[in-house]
């Protein structure tokens, strides 16, 4: 174990086993064994598999959600402004047969 | 090499079979404490078997498995850091003389691991993996994602520190 520069690739081998000895650690054979059998326990198509499942129910519930978020965008656009102004001017029509007395009357009272 | 990639899992045995023992003593040095590293040493082994496919087989397998374990050890350490600070406590917090009693065997145990547990954590494993496990200062380079230069600083510091607590510990046992 001497001293040597940083730029030396010479191996320690004196330090480099007692390193090794000391790193092993105890019951090395059944640890190799456990480790063997552990990766193949899990199919290597596992995870893409489960991917895959995920993935037809995952768009189709995304079209559903844009299909149904466009049709209400749609309808904010297109029907409910219109509703809005037609409002006022359908609750006057529709008021009853003497309507247009009542308008009439309501304004002469008025003035 | 090219059977285990195509998924043969007896193939992929034979590698594990031959690499299991550095991957546990690299992330044992890391780690310090065994049963932590032999966790992410499995962990890594998963992953390098999910990984295979995408693997080239015109690049060397062994650092290529060892930057798997050695990455997984450094996650693993800085999320159980408080955890194994503790553990390793008490190692750190006795560094006076060794009780008689001790057997040499076990003087020499306890002696490394304080040696081991005062070092930073890129010299420590740049030591293991020149020293003990045979890897080049470009490919630990590689492995750490740091400068070749930069990995013969730690191996060469790293050894001076050990060396010079190995010889303290001879003088001691005289």
């Amino acid at each position: 174990m001497s001293e040597s520069s940083p730029f030396s690739a010479e191996r320690d081998e004196e330090l480099g086993a007692l390193l090794r000895d000391h790193l092993t650690g105890p019951n090395a054979e059944r640890f190799v064994a456990r480790l063997r059998t552990e990766p193949q326990r899990t199919d290597r198509d596992d995870s893409m598999s489960i991917l895959g499942r995920w993935a037809k129910p995952g768009i189709a519930v995304a079209g559903i959600a844009a299909v149904a978020l466009l049709w209400l965008g749609y309808r904010s656009v297109s029907e409910e402004p219109s509703q809005l102004a037609i409002a006022p001017v359908s609750e006057v029509i529709n008021v009853g047969p003497n309507s247009g007395e009542l308008l009439l009357a309501t304004m002469l009272e008025g003035r | 090499m090219r059977s285990a990639l195509e998924g043969d899992g007896d193939s992929f045995g034979r590698l594990v079979d031959r690499y299991a023992l550095s991957a546990r003593r690299s992330a044992r040095a890391i780690l310090q404490d065994g049963d932590a590293a032999d966790d992410v040493v499995q962990d890594a082994m998963i992953s390098a078997w999910h990984a295979l496919p995408r693997f080239d087989l015109g690049r060397p397998f062994r650092p290529w498995l060892m930057r798997i374990v050695v990455n997984a050890a450094l996650d693993a350490r800085r999320r159980n850091h408080v955890r194994r600070a503790e553990q390793v406590t008490d190692m750190m917090e006795s560094p006076g003389a060794l009780p008689d009693h001790l057997t040499d065997a076990t003087i020499l145990r306890v002696a490394l691991d304080r040696a081991l547990a005062a070092l930073p954590e890129r010299q420590r494993i740049s030591v293991v993996l020149f020293d003990a496990e045979g890897y080049g200062h470009a490919e630990i380079a590689s492995i750490l994602n740091v400068p070749e230069g930069t990995v013969r600083s730690y191996v060469f510091h790293g050894r001076r520190t050990l060396r010079r607590a190995l010889a303290s510990l001879k003088e001691e046992t005289k």
